[in-house]
């Protein structure tokens, strides 16, 4: 299966493992990581939620890498995954991997709508512990399947489902 | 905990399923120890009530489906509802664990009243207040519109009042309130019963969209001419709506007659303490659009509110 793991830097090592885990399965996997930019601190100043800048160079990315299937490790990597299915028809997978924490849910702009968008228009969403599952189901009202982040046969059990 | 239900709270709940799923959360934690009921109007598919509603653990949640407006579906909450007291909360709100509690204390200590809780933007939301154009509620009790985010009813009063005017497209709320005190009765504050209201950001069209709306007030104020003694000149909303009428007047005008550019200097200088000076235009141009949609409803309606 060819892959793209896309995160924004944040718990960088932990996808790294996993892209590493899928790699000794004979599948082709990029980490996109793309480096955002110097208008980030402008954004997050003016209450954005933040890393964003990036996401233009995530989705020319996903355009031009001919991917089976793209995974996103955030709501608004995701949110450039759907762009990119509306072109190539491929799935999204989204793992729930920050803290679904009340407080966080909505505390700065467009996070609940990539949120949102996230949640209803995935292919895929789920967690990588029961910690998260439980927190999904009380602040998401979901139930995702737990599949550990380090588990690189689950995961291509599930892309392959997907494809 | 057996017993006559003491409170039932009524939520009408459409297109938030995330927030109407966070405040059942919230009110899984309220402190008040007497029974006590949800009813949750709603328009959600089958299976997300199911997933939202129907499996959270709070107990003693009736769902309905309703559609219409909000107060039709509140109609339909507080009709289905079992107690004597109905607590209106919205589906976007969150409120403090003791909000029920001290709610209904108040109500006990004011029989028969209509008792005001307090309404704050979200602290947990406090980062999207950075955005130039926001929507979020901010409630001293009792305050001039008594909205239905935080409020109590006696049901003998919704009863005798024939609840919510269904044909309200907005203001239903405080069209209620008004004809509750035309009734003969008193709206006591309970500030420190408090809900939290979600901050929402929108970009300039977005909150010329939302705020289209309020071009329904013109109805409102119709059914009840005694709102005109709180308004500028007895035909604007509100200071702002004036003063930005007065400095598009003054702007068009000058071209022919210099000497009328002074008019906008009101707004401008009251903007200019409000706003930064980037966000000073798209301010302009939301209050502006806000007028011209109240002409527009003002023509709809037939009475002059601005």
């Amino acid at each position: 299966v060819k892959v793209a793991l896309l995160h924004h830097g944040r718990g960088a090592p932990a996808v790294h493992e996993l892209a590493a885990s899928l790699r000794e399965l004979q599948n082709d996997v990029t980490v996109l990581t793309p480096s955002p930019t110097a208008l980030e601190s402008l954004l997050e100043r003016r209450g954005f939620t933040t890393p964003l800048t990036h996401l233009p160079v995530t989705l020319t990315n996903l355009m031009r890498g001919g991917y089976d299937v793209a995974h996103a490790f955030s709501p608004q990597d995701a949110y450039a995954a759907l762009l990119w299915r509306r072109r190539s028809g491929r799935p999204v997978v989204l793992s729930l991997v920050e803290p679904i924490q009340r407080e966080r849910l909505a505390d700065a702009r467009l996070r609940l709508r990539f949120l949102n968008t996230a949640l209803e228009q995935c292919d895929v969403v789920i967690v990588h512990n029961d910690e998260a599952r439980a927190a999904a189901w009380r602040w998401l009202a979901l139930e995702p399947p737990v599949i550990e982040l380090s588990d690189g046969a689950a995961h291509e059990r599930l892309y392959r489902a997907q494809t | 905990v057996d017993g006559p239900i003491a409170v039932s709270v009524v939520v009408a709940s459409h297109a938030r399923q995330l927030r109407l799923r966070w405040l059942l959360n919230a009110l899984e934690e309220q402190t008040f120890a007497e029974p006590w009921e949800l009813v949750i109007v709603h328009d959600y598919d089958e299976a997300t009530a199911e997933r939202v509603i129907h499996r959270h653990p709070l107990p003693g949640v009736k769902a309905i489906e309703g559609t219409g407006g909000p107060g039709r579906r509140r109609n339909v909450g507080w009709r289905a509802a079992s107690a004597e007291l109905i607590a209106f909360i919205d589906d976007d709100c969150r409120p403090e664990r003791d909000w029920l509690e001290r709610l209904v204390s108040a109500a006990r200590d004011h029989p028969g009243h209509v008792i005001q809780g307090r309404t704050r933007p979200d602290t947990f939301e406090g980062g999207v207040l950075a955005a130039p154009h926001v929507r979020t509620l901010n409630i001293e009790p009792v305050n001039s519109y008594r909205e239905t985010c935080n409020i109590l009813y006696p049901r003998e009063l919704l009863e005798r009042l024939d609840g919510f005017d269904e044909r309200a497209i907005t203001g239903e709320d405080v069209d209620l309130s008004l004809r509750a005190l035309g009734a003969g009765a008193q709206i006591s504050a309970a500030p420190d019963a408090l809900a939290y209201h979600a901050i929402e950001s929108f970009t300039l069209p977005g909150i010329l969209r939302q705020n289209l709306k309020w071009r329904h007030l013109a109805y409102l104020v119709k059914r009840h001419p005694e709102m005109r003694a709180q308004f500028p000149l007895g035909i604007f909303w509100d200071e702002e709506h004036l003063l930005v009428t007065a400095a598009a007047i003054g702007l068009v005008a000058a071209r022919r007659h210099p000497w009328l550019l002074p008019l906008a200097a009101p707004y401008v200088k009251r903007a200019s303490r409000r706003h930064s000076p980037a966000k000073l235009p798209g301010q302009a141009v939301r209050q502006f659009a806000e007028v011209l949609g109240m002409a527009v409803g003002s023509v709809r309606h037939r009475t002059l509110l601005l």
